[in-house]
């Protein structure tokens, strides 16, 4: 046995969790029953479905992926760097089989341990198994990886009072209202307790109220009903003892791990987590899975259900609190905006549906003719995480002079009753007024088709303003086919004028530079924002409007998300495919950025001031601004754009 | 070069040499792909560059199995030398009757032996660490090892073709950078073996990608270089 070689890997180890929380005799015992593997990239290490070996992994150099396939769709759920550890299934549990595919994503150099070597120390460290218990129940590796790494490497302490971030997420409402009985009661008389409180389990206490057993109508059912016990017999002789417990800040991760452990399906909640205190709640399995049914698809069935706007802004609220754990839990950013989009717009529809009832009420009904309702700008482009100002349209099909008028001021009512109900929900009024509820932007489908020729053929710089806001249409409710015709119109007049798009190109160089000579971030001079990064303004919109102007050049149709722009660019134009990549993760890194900042600091999260960022985020963001600078560069010379200074 | 010619046991050797021949009875297959052959990565060091004159002070060497570095499986010996070469010691931070414990030169031979059995063995610029440890062997038996040996050095400049230029350096230090391996407490023999392992893994895994698959790809050509 080499000894400097086990402390080279213990020298590594002891910085990162769990192993920081291991004593040192024990980690240098772990250490030293290490393999090294030397991964390629693009190497499978496990696929999802699996039986784990008996090993988990930690990432020494490189990068590893993790990948959830779901009806052969991959999604990202996590990437590995140094000092990630990652395949703890087989550590909690040896019959499961993995969730998730690693795949090598950076040629790396992985430690591989034995599950063994762990188990012991596990079961012996608090702070360790309070890591793998979250860990497990977010389903990844480390549901704080990278953004709050610093915090984890400080000490365990650190560690377990972030949990209680989660657990805002997640409380578990513990039942309050235990029946308990007495050792000596009967059999029979609990059973009668149970029957006349209509409870499926019954706690036996003693004289103070310390839990010391549980009997469920299983233990009914198999030990009395089955023959074994007479029902005289006392309660002692059919419960069981001693009672798993916990105490009642326990995350609902921590609950969820103990249940799984222990085989049981309830745990008390005593005053001091120990069965030498007083009871004071129970946790059920199925209260556990009550919480778990935070997820978007139960979100979406309350938004169609919903009676009320209250309803409508509660359901909002929380679907934040999702989107504060996606991103906690690097959830891929397409996948989290696919998920907001569809809340979104779903609250969007439900808002217009509850609008037309209520019409419906005061004598107005719907003009019996085709229309639509459209989401522009970042809920167009289905990019829109936190709740932003609302941008939207009406378009309805053309009709007579005469009933213009009716119908026009019936969808004008509706609109403002549907922004009123969006306002409510936290969408703000648009402050420049683009919306459904301005009649500037409540027209026929033969004014919005003039009003398009008018910004492309005349392209004032305001024409081009508007355009980068209302060429990102998105069909939300009614008859989508209208909003196919606006976008027909759209490209044939741009095949006629080619040159609007040099203009929208040029726009698109227009937003200042992210970074100096220097390569550090250009802050604002002057005004409210002074000496902040304006992401919004130096990151987002230049890849946004690239995006654009590149699609309708390629005469792509009914993409509108700038990520897959640029993914759909780049399977079209293969010499500049890895530039598109490169475009598609910046702007995703960007968004992450934004609603990160956003929600930490309950805003927009547009302005942030760079000395506030750490070093690991500062370069995150550094290395996505370069393939802006590339990006512009193909712009000026596709569109002829040095002609146009 | 060390050949495989069958030997006639010497019933005179100490039980261990002939043990270690033993391992050698029978013809090694090099029809296997590489990345399922046995390798044992080692690294001596010594009070000085001239094997005829100068001691071994340490010798270290990791496994490699499958690909894999076990390190479990790892070998960290000190030699108790009583000729010492002050000069060489802050290099290796290897201290005479310093606190690690130390054996003879006797016993590290035997521990070696025992430890490498057939295995090729891998070393950076591995003809000196063999050429010493032939030297060593031959106070106490009239023989040498009998390994197959592969030089990362070697492997390196063919991994490097034509951009290999004379004159390049071919330290350990600098191949790690350029490797990105992380390189604490080097100049330590045990150390060293560990880096030279993965220096190894990353260098077979490019020549994989050029058709060097099997063990006896990897073999021959070894001294085009």
């Amino acid at each position: 046995m080499s000894n400097t070689i086990t402390h080279r890997i213990y020298d590594f180890l002891k910085e990162h969790p769990p192993f920081s929380f291991v004593s040192k005799d024990d980690l240098l015992e772990i250490s030293s029953q290490i393999s090294v593997l030397y991964l390629e990239s693009g190497k499978i290490l496990f696929s999802q479905g699996e039986k784990p070996p008996g090993y988990f992994y930690v990432v020494r150099e490189g990068a590893v992926q993790l990948y959830n396939e779901f009806k052969s769709e991959k999604i990202l759920i996590d990437i590995c760097d140094e000092g990630d550890i990652f395949g703890i299934r087989p550590l909690i549990s040896t019959d499961q089989l993995y969730t998730l595919t690693a795949v090598v994503s950076e040629e790396a150099l992985v430690y591989q341990i034995p599950t063994s070597a762990f188990g012991v120390i596990m079961q012996n460290n608090k702070g360790v198994e309070n890591y793998f218990s979250s860990s497990f129940a977010a389903g990844v590796r480390n549901p704080y990886a990278k953004y709050s790494k610093q915090r984890i490497f400080d000490s365990g302490e650190e560690y377990l009072k972030e949990d209680t971030d989660l657990t805002e997420v997640q409380t578990v409402k513990y039942n309050q209202n235990i029946i308990t009985c007495f050792v000596d009661t009967s059999i029979q008389n609990a059973a009668k307790i149970m029957r006349d409180n209509r409870v499926g389990s019954i706690v036996v206490v003693n004289g103070n109220q310390n839990p010391i057993g549980i009997i469920t109508d299983r233990d009914l059912r198999n030990k009395v009903v089955a023959g074994d016990l007479c029902i005289d017999c006392e309660i002692k002789d059919i419960m069981s003892s001693p009672v798993i417990t916990a105490h009642a800040d326990s995350t609902a991760a921590d609950l969820q791990i103990l249940m799984i452990k222990k085989n049981i399906h309830h745990i008390c909640i005593t005053e001091n987590g120990t069965p030498n205190s007083k009871m004071v709640g129970m946790v059920s399995e199925h209260d556990i899975l009550v919480l778990y049914g935070n997820n978007p698809s139960v979100f979406i069935r309350e938004i169609k259900r919903a009676k009320e706007v209250t309803q409508l802004e509660k359901i909002r609220y929380r679907a934040e609190q999702l989107l504060k754990k996606y991103l906690k839990q690097e959830v891929s950013i397409s996948y989290i905006s696919r998920i907001m989009t569809e809340i979104n717009n779903a609250i969007n529809i439900r808002a217009i549906e509850l609008t037309i009832t209520k019409l419906a009420n005061k004598g107005k009904t719907t003009p019996n003719i085709k229309w639509c309702w459209l989401a522009l700008g970042s809920q167009g482009r289905e990019e829109q995480l936190l709740r932003s100002d609302q941008d939207n349209a009406i378009v309805f099909e053309d009709v007579s002079e005469k009933e213009y008028k009716n119908v026009k001021s019936y969808f004008l009512d509706l609109a403002k009753g549907v922004t009123e109900i969006l306002n409510k929900c936290g969408f703000s009024y648009c402050p420049a007024d683009m919306m459904a509820s301005n009649e500037r932007w409540c027209l026929s489908l033969k004014q919005w088709n003039e009003q398009f020729n008018t910004w492309i053929y005349t392209p004032s710089s305001k024409a081009v303003m508007y355009s980068t806001i209302f060429f990102d249409f998105n069909p939300i409710f009614g008859d989508f086919e209208l909003a196919e015709k606006m976008a027909d119109n759209i490209y044939k007049s741009i095949n006629n004028q080619e040159s609007f798009l040099s203009f929208l190109a040029k726009n698109a160089l227009e937003s200042p530079p992210p970074l100096s000579f220097f390569r550090e971030f250009m802050v604002e001079h002057n005004g409210e924002h002074k000496n902040e990064f304006d992401i919004k303004a130096r990151a987002m919109m230049p890849l946004v409007d690239g995006a654009r102007v590149l699609t309708l050049a390629a005469r792509i149709k009914g993409i509108n998300s700038t990520i897959k722009r640029y993914d759909k660019l780049a399977e079209y134009e293969t010499e500049n495919k890895e530039l598109f990549e490169q475009l598609a993760d910046a702007y995703e890194i960007v968004m992450r950025f934004r609603a990160m900042q956003g929600l930490k600091h309950n805003n927009s999260g547009r302005y942030f001031r760079p000395e506030e960022l750490n070093k690991m985020q500062r370069l995150m963001l550094r290395n996505c601004f370069r393939p802006i600078k590339e990006l512009q560069t193909i712009l000026t010379v596709r569109f002829n754009l040095k002609m146009f200074r | 070069m060390f050949g495989l010619f069958k030997r006639k046991i010497n019933e005179a050797l100490p039980d261990c040499w002939k043990e270690y021949l033993a391992n050698f009875s029978e013809k090694q297959n090099l029809n296997i792909p590489i990345t399922e052959s046995k390798f044992v990565v080692l690294d001596v060091e010594s009070n000085g560059l001239d094997p005829k004159k100068d001691k071994i002070l340490s010798i270290g060497a990791v496994r490699i199995n499958n690909n894999k570095i076990d390190t479990s499986n790892s070998l960290e010996i000190f030699l108790n030398q009583s000729e010492f070469n002050p000069e060489a010691a802050p290099i290796h931070g290897i201290l005479k009757n310093g606190k690690t414990e130390k054996i003879s030169e006797q016993d590290a031979m035997r521990k070696l032996v025992e430890f490498i059995n057939s295995d090729i063995i891998v070393g950076h610029s591995i003809v000196f660490d063999i050429a010493i440890i032939n030297e060593t062997i031959k106070k106490y038996v009239n023989d040498k090892l009998l390994n197959k040996s592969l030089d990362t050095v070697l492997l390196y400049k063919r991994f490097k073709g034509g951009d290999f230029k004379v004159g390049d350096s071919t330290s350990l230090d600098v191949l790690c950078d350029e490797f990105k391996i992380p390189k604490s407490d080097r100049h330590n023999a045990a150390g060293d073996a560990l880096i030279t392992a993965i220096l190894f893994l990353k260098l077979i895994s490019r020549l994989k990608q050029r058709g060097v698959i099997n063990l006896s790809d990897l073999l021959k050509n070894k001294r085009l270089l």
